[in-house]
């Protein structure tokens, strides 16, 4: 090493007395410094997973030097750092506070770093941006997304509130009489904290002060698509802090590219700006319940002709998305005939992201329904509880507000059981209708062994030992395939005696169905193809 | 002779009139031990309100009592006639209550004059639906007689853009509100209330219940 040097220094000119530690003299050049362009331009303390920025110098002729960093702004000194002269650079880390430990507020640092050794010193300055970055608003756009419903507010039944599909649903911002406060910030500068998935499925969050009584200012609701749309994600970006709007001067700042999106646009980043990105692969590819993190990242850049550099750390959103097997398909359109949350939440856990198969998603429900509601068949007659046809078998209605709750209770009959199945069906895109059986030409018609739900393979489902129906409901597609969760026939090849098999009817063919369900296949008639009204 | 058929009509009309129920007092349905908890009026004229029982200081659904006050004798009759066909097994005959009834301990349906009730047992928590049924056909035998026409009435306000509050008079027991359209009905721990977002048509039902359980429907439309 020494050698080396001494080959600088007969090289060199402008010499200067040099003493190193191991007792001999010579001449050495003057400590260089200069900013290293590789130190991000800007940085913003309070984004997710910052620990530190790294203020980094160039130095030259520096051997046994030391450096330091001071951070200044308006002539006031903020902090002095400590820095390591290693590789020939001076290299500190900053977490964003002053000498006391506090955060510094938005607005331009320099950052100048001294190289010092014994008289010699060195100085460089650049500056560096504090910032506040984040995301005010996030809205997930679409042609496959369909607005929600919930079924309750404040656990009032028929409290109906639905979120149209143009609603934002996820949104930072100060409560509506809160003072002082920003998206980021509550007004004693306090950082706010992001919403979490909201995961009440029977209610929307609640705001006593606002006018509809639901939470509108901070909240981050599911939302339902068409399985493998590919959403447009808009977001609105926000600088403010509690002491103003901090809008980057001292350097150009955009959203950084993120695998799984392109950008639509390619707007800077400042306070109210809206980013759009259009998503690449679909965030709810199946019939299931997705929970995605989207970490949005920063890259600054001084000036067009500089490089962009990534800010440390990163802005988190989660969302809940629930994929359906496509628009929900009702025949009404007024409200409630709409996805209701908690039924999505319900048979999108079921289907688990399986499937987005129509009939496979049918399949699931009708295991759903039979299996795991804890509901059983009314034993004692058959009678409806939540079900109700005017005066014929036609314009059926579904008390699934009631059902929700059961309020009714967990005993069933068939004209209840379709309807939760055809319902849930509708609500996940699923084109299932509910139809008629009866005899053709008596008041009933006998059975073969059954298993009705909640109950045991018997030759009856009635305590009384009554093996007729004297009507039956079924649900099923247009394609004439028929779905039951009242009851799973037996599978064997003898459908009329024990020992029998349990066949859940997910999807068999009408002939099968009634073969399997009666002695007197051949005798009865299935009609009506409607779809249940709900309130 | 046409001067008496007419005087006949006229001593036969009030006395038909007389002899229906004019409603059910709906304070006097209340079982012994339980507690009305909630009354829901079907969107159907056809249906009967529905009264939910709870035991006493209770939350969870014991009884439900629906009670059709129908127009005439004919009209409760058809209600429940249809009531038997949408019960997949059977109701077997219970002798000595109303007109007719039919049922068990689990669930009874109950026709008197121009009334039809059907009383069930939530999984078995209301007790004997047929001590039940003898109860509330005891308090039919005793329900003012005359026309079952509720006096009180209920209106549709003129919907402004976001909530509109529907008021229902103090005669008026509970409610269910529908809407269409560019409306939306919600209800809310102050009542029910119309949403209406944007423009475009919208049409508003208020169906409501007095407290003799008569039926009063109010429909307004708006674009």
């Amino acid at each position: 090493m020494a050698g080396v040097l001494l080959f600088a220094l007969g090289c060199e000119g402008e010499s200067v007395v040099y003493t190193a530690g191991e007792g001999w003299v010579g001449v050495a050049r003057s400590p260089e410094v200069s900013p290293d362009p590789a130190t991000p331009a800007a940085l913003d303390p309070r984004l997710d997973g910052f620990e530190s920025v790294t203020l980094r110098f160039s130095v030259a002729h520096a051997v046994g030097a030391t450096c330091a960093v001071e951070l200044t702004r308006d002539d006031e000194t903020l902090a002095t750092l400590a820095g390591e002269i290693t590789g020939g650079a001076c290299a500190v880390g900053w977490d964003g506070t002053d000498d006391a430990g506090a955060l510094v507020a938005p607005g331009v640092v320099n950052a100048t770093a001294v190289i010092s050794r014994g008289t010699q010193r060195a100085e460089a300055t650049t500056s560096l941006e504090v910032l506040r970055l984040g995301v005010a608003q996030v809205q997930l756009a679409g042609d496959g997304r369909v607005p929600v419903l919930y079924a309750r507010v404040d656990g009032v039944r028929y409290g109906f509130h639905e979120v149209a599909a143009d609603v934002a649903p996820w949104r930072l911002a100060p409560d509506a009489r809160e003072t002082g406060g920003t998206p980021l910030e509550e007004a004693d500068g306090t950082a706010r904290e992001r919403p979490a998935i909201w995961e009440d499925v029977g209610s929307p969050p609640l705001d006593g002060a606002a006018d509809d009584g639901i939470e509108a200012d901070t909240y981050n609701l599911p939302t339902a698509w068409v399985a493998g749309s590919t959403p447009t994600v808009a977001l609105t970006l926000t600088t403010a802090h509690a002491g103003g709007v901090a809008d980057p001067e001292l350097v150009e700042v955009r959203l950084a590219p993120m695998d799984g999106f392109a950008p639509a646009d390619d707007a800077a980043v400042s306070d109210g700006a809206v980013v759009r990105l259009d998503a690449t692969d679909s965030p709810a590819p199946a019939v299931g319940r997705y929970d995605v993190t989207w970490a949005w990242r920063f890259e600054a850049r001084r000036s067009a002709a500089d490089a962009w550099t990534p800010l440390p750390g990163r802005f988190e959103t989660t969302h809940r998305l629930y994929g359906l097997a496509a628009e929900p398909v009702f025949d009404y359109d007024d409200v409630p005939h709409r996805a209701w949350v908690d039924v999505l939440d319900r048979v999108t856990g079921w289907v688990d992201g399986a499937t987005a198969d129509p009939a496979e998603v049918a399949a699931h429900i009708v295991e759903g329904v039979f299996h795991e509601l804890g509901l059983q068949y009314d034993s004692e007659r058959g009678a409806s509880h939540y079900t109700d046809y005017p005066r014929g078998w036609e314009g059926a209605s579904f008390e699934l507000s009631r059902f929700a709750e059961l309020v009714d209770g967990t005993t069933i009959n068939c004209s209840d059981a379709a309807s939760i199945v055809s319902t849930y069906a509708n609500m996940l895109g699923v084109d299932l209708r509910y139809h008629i059986i009866q005899h053709q030409f008596r008041d009933r018609f006998e059975l073969n062994y059954l298993h009705a739900i909640g109950r045991e393979f018997a030759p009856s489902p009635f305590v009384s030992g009554r093996s007729a129906f004297r009507y039956h409901a079924i649900v099923g597609p247009p394609d004439t395939s028929v779905f039951d969760a009242t009851l799973a026939v037996d599978g064997d090849d003898d459908p009329g005696s024990a020992p029998n098999e349990l066949l859940l009817v997910q999807g068999l063919s009408e002939s099968e169905y009634l073969t399997r369900l009666s002695p007197e296949a051949d005798d009865v008639r299935v009609f009506i193809d409607e779809k249940v009204r709900i309130r | 002779m046409k001067r008496l058929c007419l005087a006949l009509l006229v001593w036969l009309a009030p006395a038909a009139a007389a002899a229906q129920i004019a409603g059910v007092p709906v304070d006097a349905l209340t079982p012994d031990g339980l507690e009305r908890i909630d009354v829901a009026v079907p969107e159907r004229a056809s249906h009967g309100v529905r009264l939910t029982y709870a035991a006493a200081g209770q939350a969870t659904p014991a009884l439900r009592i629906d009670v059709l006050v129908a127009a005439d004798a004919r009209a409760a009759a058809d209600a429940a006639a249809w009531f038997e066909q949408t019960v997949a097994g059977e109701l077997p005959a219970l002798a000595g209550l109303g007109d007719d009834a039919r049922g068990d301990g689990g669930l009874v349906a109950l026709l008197r004059d121009n009334v039809f009730v059907v009383v069930r047992s939530i999984d078995g928590r209301g007790g004997d639906c047929r001590a039940r049924a003898a109860a509330i056909d005891a308090t039919l035998r005793a329900a003012p007689r005359g026309p079952a026409t509720s006096r009180a009435r209920v209106s549709v306000p003129a919907l402004a853009p976001g909530l509109t509050a529907v008021q229902l008079p103090d005669a008026v027991l509970a409610a269910h509100v529908a809407a269409s359209g560019s409306a939306a009905a919600r209800r809310t721990r102050a009542g029910w209330a119309v949403l209406r977002r944007g423009d475009g048509a919208w049409s508003v039902r208020v169906l409501a219940a007095d407290r003799l359980l008569r039926r009063i429907e109010a429909t307004r439309t708006g674009d």
